[in-house]
C-alpha cells in the first residue's frame, strides 16, 4: 500500500510538500493506524494526533482525497493523499488545532532560557537559601 | 515567566471542572493537557451513564426515576460492590454532591435522559448525558472564567521545595520544548493508565503519567492491582480493535448470545450456571482468559460470541428496543457502522471478543478534599484512587470526576490563598529536564513503541484479568529488567523536537513502566482475591479481619507496597471474625 502525506507547515511556497510513504500490509488498519505506523517505523518525524480511536473527539480529523473526515474510524486504502483539514488551524502535518481559542494561551518560555543562571527556576538567592537550610 | 496559583493537569470532566473552579474563586489558573482540551481524555468516551440517586433524580433533575432511592442507598451499593475496600469519605462525598453537580450542568444546556438501570444499583441511577457534550459546556464555562491553557503540554514532574509544591516541568510537544511552570499548587486529573495493557477501551493518551506524577512527588498510589476490563470487546480487525460493539448487542442488552471456546462449549456454565452470559463483567473476562491461557481460544486471544442460535429477526429487533438510544434504524454505534458485522452474525459467524482494560479503581491516594500528603499537590477523578474500592458500578466513574474536579479545583484554590510560592530548586530542575531530553539527544536502537510493546506484552499476560503468584514475581523482575536495561537506552528515531511524537512516547515509557511496577507490586501483595483482582493461588476474599487497602510509594530508591485497614466511618466491612 502506497500513502501519500502533505507534510507542513511549508517553509516555502514552491511545491507541493506531498511524501509518499511504501507500507506493508497492516490487516484491518485505520488511517490513523498508518499514520501511527509511519512514525513509528519509517519517519519519526510524521505528527499525527489520536485519542478515542472511535469516532468522538475528532481531533484526528484529516482531509482525506479532498474529504475531511476522522482518521481513526476511515480504513486505510491504497493511494490515499492526506492533508491537513485547514491551513489555518496546522500545527505540523496532519495535526491540526481545535481546542481552546488561542487568545486562552498561556505563554510559555523554553528550556534554554529557564536553564540560564539568571533566569528563574534556580536564582542565587535560591540556592543562597538552599545552603542555609542545609 | 510569571507563576501561577494553580496548575491542572488533564482536561477531561474532571480537570476543566477543577479548573473553572479554581479559576472562579479567583486564582490565577493553568489548565494543561497532553492532548487538545475537551477533545482528549477518557471523559469523551461516555456515551452514558453518571449515576445521581433516585429521590435526587426525581426531585433536583426532574427526571424519572424511583423517589424512595436515597444518597444512602448510593452509597451502600457503591460500597458493596467496592468490596468494602472503598474510601467511605470518598463516596460519601460522591453521593451526596453528584446532585447539585449535575444540576449545574442542566442548567448550563445538557441534555440528559431518564436514569437506566445497571448492574449491581438497587435501582436506576444512570442518568444519560454524551462525554462530549459535557465537556463543550465545561469548555465555555473554563472561557468564561478565564482559565489559562497550554495544549499538547506532556506533564511530567512536580517539583518540590522543601517538600512542598513548587513547580510542574514536562515536555512542551507543540513547540519542542521542556519547561518548569512555578506554582503553589497542582492538581493532576489525568485519568487512568489503561494503556500499560495491550487491549483498551480507553483513549490513547492514558498511559498513567498521573501515577509518575505522584510517585516522583513522594505521594502514595493505593489499590493499584485494582484495574477492571471490559469483557467482550471486538479484537479484530485493528480499526475495531478494543470496540464494545459485540458487547452491546449481546449480555450488556440482555440478550442471550453465547460464549464459546475453540471446541464450541459453552464454558460460562463453570462459571455461573444460572445467570451464563449475563453473569457481571468481572467474572465473564475471568471465564473468558482462563479460557485462553488454558488453551481453548480464539486465534486473536480471545473467545467467541455467537447468535448462531437466535433468528436474525430477533436481532434486527433490537435497534427498536435496545437501551442503547443511539442506536435507532441503524447499526452505527460511536463512528463506525456494524450493519456488515451484524450481517455476518446474522449469516451464523461468531464474533472473536477479548477483554480491554477499561478503568483504574486504584489510583493516587487523596483525602475528601482530593488533597495528597503532599502540600498543594491534589489529584481528582480517575487518577485518584479509593471511589470504587475492588469494582466499580457502570455509572459512578462520571459521578466521581464531577464532584471530585469541584472539590479538587476549591482546596488547590484554599490552598494557592493560604501559602508563598517556594522557589524552584535549581538541581532539580537539571535533573528533570536533563531526563526528559535524553531520548532525543541519545543514540540508539531502542525505540519508544518497541518499549511500550514488551511493557503490554508483560501486563497483558502477567497483571492481566488472572494472577497468580509466580507470573507475579516474574513480572516485578521483568519490570526491574527494563528499568534496568531497557529505559534509559530509549531514543528516537527524529531529532527534530518540534511536536515529536516519538519523544512524547519515549516520555509515556516511564509512565508505563511505573504504572505496571505498582500494578504488579499491587497484586504480589494482595493475597486473596477481591473484586477485580482474581489469583488463582489465593482465589477466595480474605474475610478473616477488617480488609485492607494497598499503599505504594518510592522509598529508599524502591517501590514499596504496605498495607492500612479500611477506616469502616459509615458501613461496616462484613468479616468471619464478626
Amino acid at each position: 500500500m502506497r500513502l501519500t502525506v502533505v507534510r507542513g507547515p511549508q517553509e516555502s511556497n514552491e511545491s507541493s510538500n506531498g511524501q509518499s510513504f511504501e507500507l506493508p500490509d497492516l490487516g484491518g488498519a485505520s488511517v490513523s493506524n498508518v499514520l501511527q505506523y509511519i512514525n513509528r517505523h519509517i519517519d519519526g518525524s510524521v505528527a499525527y494526533y489520536l485519542s478515542c480511536r472511535r469516532g468522538l473527539c475528532a481531533c484526528c480529523v484529516v482531509r482525506i482525497d479532498g474529504k475531511i473526515e476522522k482518521a481513526c474510524v476511515v480504513p486505510a486504502r491504497d493511494g490515499m493523499v492526506l492533508e491537513p483539514v485547514k491551513q489555518s488551524l496546522l500545527i505540523k502535518d496532519t495535526v491540526v488545532h481545535l481546542g481552546m481559542p488561542r487568545t486562552s494561551e498561556y505563554p510559555l518560555l523554553d528550556a534554554a532560557q529557564h536553564l540560564q543562571p539568571s533566569g528563574k527556576p534556580g536564582s542565587s538567592e535560591t540556592e543562597d537559601r538552599e545552603k542555609t537550610c542545609e | 515567566m510569571e507563576p501561577v496559583d494553580v496548575v491542572v493537569v488533564g482536561s477531561g470532566g474532571a480537570g476543566l471542572l477543577a479548573a473553572c473552579v479554581a479559576a472562579e474563586k479567583g486564582c490565577r489558573t493553568l489548565l494543561v493537557s497532553k492532548g487538545q482540551v475537551a477533545r482528549s481524555g477518557a471523559t469523551a468516551t461516555i456515551t452514558g451513564d453518571t449515576c445521581v440517586d433516585g429521590h435526587t433524580a426525581v426531585h433536583e433533575l426532574g427526571l424519572k426515576a424511583d423517589d424512595t432511592d436515597t444518597p444512602e442507598s448510593f452509597f451502600e451499593d457503591t460500597v458493596a460492590a467496592g468490596k468494602f475496600i472503598n474510601d467511605q469519605r470518598l463516596v460519601a462525598a460522591m453521593v451526596s454532591e453528584i446532585g447539585p453537580e449535575v444540576k449545574r450542568l442542566r442548567e448550563d444546556g445538557l441534555r440528559m435522559s431518564d436514569p437506566v438501570l445497571t448492574p449491581g444499583h438497587r435501582t436506576a441511577r444512570g442518568v444519560w448525558f454524551s462525554g462530549m457534550e459535557l465537556m463543550q459546556i465545561l469548555r465555555k464555562r473554563a472561557l468564561k472564567a478565564d482559565v489559562m491553557v497550554r495544549e499538547e503540554f506532556f506533564a511530567t514532574d512536580i517539583l518540590t521545595t522543601n517538600g512542598v509544591v513548587a513547580a510542574l516541568a514536562g515536555l512542551d510537544l507543540r513547540s519542542g520544548s521542556v519547561a518548569c511552570i512555578e506554582t503553589r499548587a497542582i492538581v493532576i486529573a489525568c485519568g487512568g493508565g489503561m494503556m500499560v495493557y495491550s487491549v483498551q477501551t480507553a483513549p490513547e493518551e492514558l498511559t498513567g503519567d498521573g501515577y509518575r506524577l505522584a510517585l516522583g512527588a513522594g505521594a502514595e498510589l493505593v489499590d493499584m492491582e485494582m484495574v477492571q476490563f471490559l469483557p467482550c470487546v471486538l479484537a479484530e480487525p485493528q480499526i475495531w480493535r478494543g470496540i464494545q460493539f459485540p458487547w452491546l448487542l449481546g449480555p450488556q442488552a440482555g440478550v442471550r448470545a453465547w460464549l464459546l471456546n475453540r471446541y464450541g462449549e459453552r464454558f460460562m456454565e463453570r462459571w455461573d450456571p444460572e445467570r451464563m452470559e449475563l453473569s457481571t463483567r468481572d467474572v465473564i473476562a475471568l471465564a473468558c482468559m482462563k479460557e485462553v491461557l488454558e488453551g481453548r481460544g480464539g486465534p486473536n486471544g480471545g473467545v467467541y460470541l455467537s447468535w448462531a442460535h437466535l433468528p436474525g429477526n430477533i436481532i434486527d429487533f433490537m435497534q427498536d428496543w435496545s437501551f442503547k438510544t443511539q442506536m435507532r434504524g441503524h447499526w452505527r454505534w460511536e463512528g463506525f457502522d456494524f450493519a456488515g458485522l451484524v450481517e455476518e452474525i446474522k449469516a451464523g459467524r461468531a464474533v472473536e471478543v477479548i477483554s480491554g482494560s477499561h478503568f483504574f479503581m486504584g489510583g493516587i491516594a487523596v483525602d475528601e478534599d482530593c488533597a495528597t500528603r503532599v502540600p498543594g499537590f491534589f489529584a481528582c477523578g480517575e487518577a485518584a484512587g479509593g471511589a470504587h474500592g475492588a469494582n466499580r458500578l457502570s455509572g459512578n466513574a462520571g459521578s466521581q470526576i464531577l464532584v471530585q474536579g469541584r472539590r479538587a479545583g476549591a482546596a488547590a484554590a484554599a490552598h494557592a490563598a493560604a501559602t508563598s510560592q517556594e522557589p524552584v530548586r535549581r538541581d532539580n530542575w537539571e535533573r528533570v529536564s536533563a531526563g526528559l531530553m535524553a531520548p532525543l539527544e541519545r543514540d540508539g536502537e531502542l525505540r519508544p513503541f518497541e518499549f511500550k510493546e514488551k511493557v503490554q506484552e508483560i501486563a497483558q499476560h502477567q497483571v492481566g484479568v488472572v494472577r497468580n503468584g509466580p507470573s507475579l514475581v516474574a513480572a516485578g523482575d521483568a519490570v526491574e529488567d527494563l528499568r534496568e536495561n531497557a529505559l534509559p537506552y530509549i531514543s528516537c528515531r527524529s531529532r527534530e523536537p518540534r511536536y515529536n511524537k516519538e519523544w512524547a512516547e519515549a516520555i509515556e515509557c516511564q509512565s508505563l513502566l511505573d504504572t505496571l511496577a505498582a500494578i504488579a507490586l499491587g497484586a504480589a501483595g494482595r493475597t486473596e482475591s477481591r473484586g477485580a483482582h482474581y489469583r488463582e493461588d489465593f482465589p477466595m476474599e480474605d474475610r478473616g479481619a477488617i480488609p485492607t487497602n494497598g499503599i505504594i510509594e518510592w522509598r529508599d530508591g524502591a517501590l514499596t507496597r504496605s498495607t492500612r485497614p479500611v477506616e469502616c466511618r459509615h458501613m461496616a466491612c462484613p468479616t468471619d471474625a464478626a
